[in-house]
């Protein structure tokens, strides 16, 4: 991250290149999930529900373990 | 998908549901880059849409194909699907204009670009502003279209606020 200290970064417009080549590498990966085909894209949606609900249903184990864990104590 | 698609298809044939179109982010999806939702919305005309239970003849229908209520939704396949009748002349019109797909082999009616847009603006949360921003990018529709569909629905207000919003410089 030495390129985004104030100042040294900057120099020369190095860092800028950076950065717009990064944006350019996403602009072209977002690009190219748009072009494929809509049963493709539906498959990553339905990749993207399974990993959202694995997420959910953590996040409920864990406030359920943390209410536990509070109960006991008190 | 392609089982709801299949499913509807018998739906319809079977007399259950006079129409249907896919709308929402799982129709968007044909002009957009994949987006996370949840769930799978459908537009439905049914034959007797006064009747306290108008979806009853769907679920009827599913659970006998061995599909059954979660919640909301029916669960068909991967997708918890909600079915909503045709609730407003933009509605039926998105659904009667839909069109025909085809999913891995299957016709499929879906919702066009300029509806899915319209129905966004008339709902207006932010996930609906973003839902019409993409379709813009995407160039599937026009601001004129959508101007010019909205005019048509009674949406021109909300459509010049979404402009002054998101588009005016």
């Amino acid at each position: 991250m030495a390129w985004l200290k104030r100042g040294d970064g900057l120099k020369g417009g190095s860092s800028m290149t950076e950065i717009e080549q990064l944006l350019a590498r996403q602009a072209r990966w977002q690009k190219s999930r748009k072009a494929l085909s809509w049963p493709e894209k539906i498959r990553m949606a339905e990749q993207i529900r399974a990993s959202v609900a694995q997420w959910r249903s953590l996040a409920g184990y864990n406030a359920a373990a943390a209410h536990k864990f509070k109960s006991v104590r008190t | 998908m392609k089982e709801l698609a299949q499913l509807l298809n018998e739906m319809q044939s079977a007399g259950v549901i006079q129409n249907y179109a896919l709308f929402g982010a799982t129709a968007q999806m044909r002009y957009t880059e994949p987006v996370a939702t949840l769930d799978a919305d459908v537009l439905v005309a049914v034959p007797s849409p006064d009747r306290l239970d108008a979806l009853g003849g769907i679920y009827g229908s599913c659970a006998a194909k061995g599909y059954h209520p979660e919640g909301e939704a029916i669960q068909v396949g991967a997708w918890p699907v909600q079915f909503v009748p045709v609730f407003s002349p933009l509605t039926r019109e998105a659904m009667e204009q839909a069109e025909t797909a085809d999913f891995e082999g299957v016709p499929f009616r879906v919702v066009r670009a300029d509806y899915l847009a319209v129905i966004a603006l008339s709902v207006g949360r932010a996930k609906d502003c973003a839902r019409i921003l993409a379709l813009l990018e995407s160039e599937s529709v026009s601001r004129e279209e959508i101007e010019r569909l909205a005019g048509r629905h009674g949406l021109a207000e909300a459509w010049r606020r979404f402009e002054r919003r998101f588009l005016d410089d």
